[in-house]
């Protein structure tokens, strides 16, 4: 099973699948299917942490991979699905920038990724191809966070920069010590709870879900 | 010990949100503070001379931490007493409700709790969820009115810091990857730990891993460039929170920045953090300085004073040395008194006015005799005027710059200083001075003035010398941060 699994690298066709997953994210225009992107993004990750968990037979990379399946892949969707019911909204549809060209430019940011950590770079972990994806998935969901103007889509936004950010610590380290993890799960977990209370809150105030109205305070 | 004084504002906050009454409420605050206070002295006392550590290694105590845990016990404390005057009247006004009230010194406890424990974690990962700890319960203060500035401020406020956070956390990861190669095994987050094998630590993975840190601590502590979301969530949140917001937070986070610098100084020398924290500190204070100039709003006024004074202490510490870091770590103290001074007076100024607005608020001077005499001494000293508290820590570090010939970092400062002085003395005397349009002189409430005075006390005396115990307490925390 071990060679098995090394044999048809099988770890990097799931950073792989992390990766797509979160370009797909720049195509969707409902919240469902973005929502299922993520969902899909955080599955991949706790998947890829339970496979390198059986491989170097550590029992804590397997209490982290729970860890997160539990947190990013059903507690923090179902929360989601929650905030997204209450706003009574399906779309996200006028983005600032068109999907063939959001599309384009997460491509460009792998690209960049890949041309900039190839060589010369002092920090690899056990695979280097998981550390680039890593870094491509954190600069997309900042993308996302960018262009998108729901208050929703930026947390999912948000979320797939942590995703990658913990990809790039378990790649670099084979992730950090599981309290460590828990507490910094825990925070995440909160924010999202609080966040969700402001988008609600955004939705009823400004009588719109969108980002662009928050433009009262300046200078 | 540790962990029982860290258990005091959590207990409080439990109590105070449990409590159905707002007397009961405002007593528990109260009495949480003033036990806070009155337990933390004698832990503050041992660990000047002995850093003390808790909980298997991971909260520690030194002097440095001790030093920051007597300016947020000291700045909790009078927030509570001010809160109870301030929150009080709002909802005696009905802006807010019982149930806000009570939401309100339950955040706030809660908030007090995650700042002490950034100072006293040893783990840097600790720092790292206390540190994000208190920027999701203060987004929930900023948000507190629940009205569409408060709400737009909070949710800048929350994004920008979680973002930079997140980077902050990538650095993290690269220092464990660092440490790993080191001690070998699982490597090491722990702050004294990773102090003792610093110099052993892979140079370039430092560096690559203090940007990091910088970005998310930086935006956190309110260093332009990342600076966005200081001004909106300073001027949004109740009066008391922005005093905590911007007397102690900006610090703790900065403090997260020290902590790092200790670690990278060892691993690649003195000039690469030094060199950072000088730009960016001057950049702070430049930016902020258009920004004083044009502004008529006075919350936001005293955030981007928050940012000039964040860029004096970066500077402070980028200019290094022994007296550098003494200033640097002075003006923590200093700035947190003299602004928590000007935001509880401002906060009386904008019940009894009911404008955040400069033009609108005339006359504060005949009106409320105490808090505007004291308005206008506070505003005179965080613009650098001898012979209050800013002053000398604004002159050490200025005499450092000169022993190090540092002379375009001392002229620009000094250029800086200027301008935001002129700015200070217009809107200010602007406020305090004039006739104002309606003329009752209501009384103001004693002990509110009694904390004003008292404060206003220690901005003085600190100006004109330096008690023998804080003299002590800064030179162990030079100490700390030199290694030596």
């Amino acid at each position: 099973m071990k060679s098995w699994i090394q044999v048809f690298s099988i770890i990097d066709f799931i950073s792989v699948g992390i990766l797509l997953t979160a370009i797909a994210m720049n195509a969707f225009r409902r919240l469902e299917s973005y929502l299922r992107a993520y969902i899909l993004n955080s599955w991949l990750l706790s998947l890829l942490i339970a496979i390198v968990a059986f491989m170097i037979g550590e029992t804590h990379l397997y209490i982290a991979s729970v860890t997160t399946l539990l947190s990013k892949g059903i507690i923090i969707p179902l929360l989601l699905k929650k905030i997204v019911r209450q706003m009574a909204i399906t779309y996200d549809d006028e983005p600032y920038i068109s999907t063939a060209l959001s599309l384009t430019i997460s491509g460009i940011l792998v690209a960049v990724v890949y041309t900039s950590l190839s060589e010369g770079i002092f920090v690899i972990g056990f695979s280097k191809h998981v550390l680039q994806i890593s870094i491509a998935v954190i600069l997309i969901g900042l993308f996302i966070m960018i262009t998108r103007k729901k208050a929703i889509t930026q947390v999912i936004g948000l979320l797939c920069m942590e995703n990658g950010l913990f990809l790039a610590g378990f790649s670099l380290t084979f992730g950090m010590p599981i309290i460590i993890e828990l507490g910094v799960l825990f925070d995440m977990l909160m924010g999202v709870i609080i966040l969700g209370i402001f988008s609600i809150q955004i939705k009823r105030a400004f009588a719109s879900a969108d980002l662009d109205k928050l433009t009262i305070l300046k200078g | 010990m540790l962990s029982i004084l860290l258990l005091i504002p959590l207990l409080t906050a439990l109590l105070c949100y449990s409590l159905r009454n707002r007397k009961a409420v405002e007593y528990a605050n109260f009495l949480g503070a003033a036990l806070l206070a009155g337990a933390s002295i004698p832990l503050i006392v041992a660990s000047l001379t002995s850093p003390r550590f808790s909980l298997d290694g991971m909260l520690y105590m030194d002097a440095l931490s001790s030093y920051m845990m007597a300016i947020v016990v000291l700045i909790s404390l009078v927030t509570a007493i001010y809160s109870v005057d301030y929150m009080g009247q709002e909802f005696e006004e009905g802006i807010i409700k019982l149930k806000d009230l009570r939401q309100y010194y339950a955040l706030m406890h809660l908030f007090i709790f995650t700042m002490l424990l950034t100072i006293v974690s040893n783990n840097l990962a600790v720092f790292w969820i206390a540190i994000e700890g208190t920027t999701l319960v203060s987004a929930l203060l900023v948000g507190l009115y629940k009205n569409t500035q408060s709400i737009e401020a909070a949710w800048k406020y929350i994004i920008l810091c979680t973002v930079g956070l997140t980077f902050a956390l990538l650095g993290l990861f690269i220092t464990y990857y660092a440490s790993t190669s080191v001690v070998g095994g699982s490597g090491t987050l722990n702050w004294t730990e990773l102090r003792d094998i610093a110099y052993k630590l892979n140079p370039s993975t430092m560096k690559l891993a203090f940007i990091f840190i910088l970005v998310g601590y930086g935006a956190k502590a309110g260093l332009a460039p990342v600076h966005n979301w200081l001004p909106d969530a300073h001027s949004q949140a109740p009066t008391p929170i922005s005093a905590l917001l911007s007397g102690i937070l900006l610090k703790c986070s900065f403090i997260g920045i020290i902590r790092f610098i200790i670690i990278v100084n060892r691993s690649t020398g003195d000039s690469y953090a030094n060199g950072l924290m000088l730009f960016f500190g001057l950049l702070s204070m430049g930016i902020a300085t258009a920004f004083i100039l044009l502004q008529n709003n006075y919350k936001r006024l005293l955030a981007y004073h928050s940012i000039e004074h964040i860029g004096i202490i970066a500077t402070g510490i980028g200019i290094g040395g022994f007296w550098g870091i003494y200033g640097s770590l002075l003006h923590i103290l200093n700035h947190a008194v003299v602004k928590t001074l000007l935001f509880f007076t401002t906060g009386r100024v904008r019940l009894r006015y009911h404008s955040t607005k400069i033009e609108k608020v005339k006359g504060v001077m005949t009106r409320m005799p105490v808090s505007g005499t004291i308005m206008l001494l506070a505003a005179l000293a965080i613009a650098g005027t001898p012979p209050f508290n800013i002053f000398l820590s604004e002159f050490i570090i200025l005499k450092a710059a000169a022993d190090f010939g540092k002379w375009t970092t001392l002229a620009l400062f000094l250029i800086f200083a200027t301008i935001i002085f002129g700015g200070v003395l217009h809107h200010f005397g602007s406020m305090a001075f004039g006739k104002s349009e309606r003329g009752e002189n209501e009384k103001e409430r004693k002990p509110v003035s009694v904390v004003l005075i008292g404060m206003a006390a220690v901005m003085l005396i600190c100006g004109l010398y330096i008690p023998p115990f804080l003299g002590n307490m800064l030179a162990n925390s030079v100490r700390i941060i030199l290694g030596d």
